[in-house]
């Protein structure tokens, strides 16, 4: 039977499937959320810093002669510590309450908890999912050995590292339509 | 699953709008504590020694001494600290030369050498060139300084040389008896209360203190002709403790060029073949009250002229404040 002739006899139907996010709409959301993070929490810092330098017309290289030296290293340190610790506070409190950041609104990604049982009904995360999961920002030993593992845990697997570790997946939702026939 | 569509409010429209307020409310908080850690960040990084330029500017002003005297309100050039500064611009790469602006009458020796020996030490070991520019007063132990550098500018007008010794104090012993105070002298070694202000000079203490004066005096020509490159007799001849205005200085060999710190910054860029001349000043940081009071006066500042600029600029740019 002609698809379209049954489709006004028979209810149109959907059914939504949860499938791991792709590594693009993950690239995307992430640097959606960067740029946001740049204007709300790093510019504050970086026009602070790039105040203290005489010459140094820009941030990079206020932070680059701020790291040479000795006296302003911790100062640095201090900085980097603070704007960490404010991209982890805002990737986790959104996902904690929401599923998902503005990035991630942006690319339709949100995080779920791993069920249990293959049966059970994925739910949202918890706080402590995704902070855990969010520990991979932090820029300091022994995280930073983190990045390359996370690096090729998307590439090889779609899942981040620590994303496992906390039992959260992000993913994206596919709905497909369809048409039940009686036939 | 049959999806249904309403034109009525339903559950996910109120999820949006909350979803939405939840974004911007964190956004809000995370906003103020940057603002808030940015503040505390650069309360802790503040320091004036954190320049970004090819000359550094070392100041020498006022008197020259070994430590400073926190109680004087006069201007001080300590040794430890400008021998820091002088550290700090050879330790940057980005350094070519360094610069010294001197305004010091001069002060103590020991202090005037311990600087004019670290300046020479970087000259010849970490290839920077030094220039030395004298703007009012240069004289004494600041010009051992000066001499110390590659080059030395002056002003046509600017007081230098005065290479000579002193050691004066004041003698209290006549207002002693006149109000009828005694001095009991009670030393074990002959010359132990040498110089004491509450007794005369005897002959013999004079020679030996007029000795020692001499014997700073010749070291100190001895430095002055090594760092000229003139020779001992030369520098004699103009080391009787007389200043010399900067031109007539200049005739002496006691100065190479007259100008000031523009002459300095064409001679730098000609002889260190650089684009440009970006010349920062390195000084003592401050300590974190002066910091912290800094950044108040910085806010306060920022608070007025935005004041300032709300009157002068009002909508139909009519002034009310006018010059």
């Amino acid at each position: 039977m002609n698809k379209y002739i049954d489709a006004l006899i028979t209810p149109q139907m959907t059914k939504t499937f949860l499938l791991p996010a792709t590594i693009w709409k993950r690239a995307g959301a992430f640097i959606i959320d960067i740029a946001l993070l740049d204007i709300i929490v790093f510019s504050p810092f970086k026009a602070n810093l790039t105040s203290l330098i005489a010459g140094a017309d820009t941030y990079q290289k206020a932070f680059q002669i701020l790291a040479s030296s000795q006296e302003t290293l911790s100062a640095v340190m201090m900085a980097s510590f603070f704007m960490a610790i404010l991209a982890i506070a805002y990737f986790t409190l959104l996902e904690w309450k929401l599923g998902q950041t503005v990035g991630k609104i942006m690319f339709n990604l949100f995080l779920v908890q791993i069920p249990a049982k293959p049966d059970e009904k994925p739910s949202k995360p918890g706080f402590f999912q995704v902070l855990i999961s969010n520990l991979s920002l932090v820029p300091f030993f022994p995280f930073i050995f983190l990045w390359p593992v996370e690096l090729i845990s998307i590439l090889f697997t779609n899942h981040r590292f620590m994303e496992r570790v906390a039992r959260i997946q992000l993913v994206e939702t596919k709905i497909v339509d369809y048409y039940q026939s009686d036939a | 699953m049959v999806k249904q569509k309403t034109n009525q409010p339903t559950s996910n429209t109120l999820t949006l709008k909350s979803r939405w307020l939840t974004i911007i409310v964190t956004l809000l908080i995370l906003t103020f504590f940057a603002y808030l850690f940015a503040g505390i960040t650069s309360l802790f990084s503040y320091s004036d020694e954190i320049v970004f330029g090819n000359v550094a500017l070392i100041k020498i002003n006022g008197i020259i001494t070994t430590q400073e005297d926190e109680f004087s309100l006069d201007d001080q050039a300590t040794s430890d600290e400008i021998i820091k500064l002088i550290k700090k611009a050879e330790d940057n790469p980005e350094v070519k030369a360094i610069l010294f602006e001197i305004n010091s009458p001069g002060g103590s020796a020991v202090a005037s050498k311990e600087i004019a020996d670290e300046i020479t030490r970087v000259s010849q070991n970490a290839n920077k060139t030094t220039i030395a520019v004298i703007r009012e007063i240069g004289t004494s132990g600041a010009y051992w300084i000066a001499s110390s550098t590659d080059l030395i500018i002056a002003s046509p007008l600017s007081i230098t040389g005065s290479i000579g010794v002193i050691s004066s104090y004041l003698e209290f012993n006549k207002l002693f008896d006149k109000y009828g105070i005694n001095y009991r002298r009670l030393v074990a070694g002959k010359y132990k209360d040498i110089g004491s202000p509450f007794r005369n000079l005897t002959e013999d203490e004079q020679k030996i203190l007029q000795a020692q004066l001499d014997s700073v005096h010749d070291y100190f020509i001895k430095e002055i002709a090594k760092n000229r490159n003139m020779s001992v007799d030369d520098v004699k001849k103009v080391a009787d403790g007389l200043f010399y205005l900067g031109e007539e200085a200049q005739k002496l060999g006691l100065v190479d060029i007259l100008g000031d710190k523009e002459t300095a910054k064409e001679l730098l860029k000609e002889s260190l073949n650089l684009e440009d001349i970006q010349i920062v000043e390195y000084k003592k940081p401050k300590g974190f009250i002066d910091a912290l009071f800094e950044s108040f006066s910085r806010q306060s500042f920022s608070v007025g002229e935005g004041i300032g600029s709300s009157l002068v600029n009002t909508e139909n740019k009519k002034s009310l404040i006018s010059t």
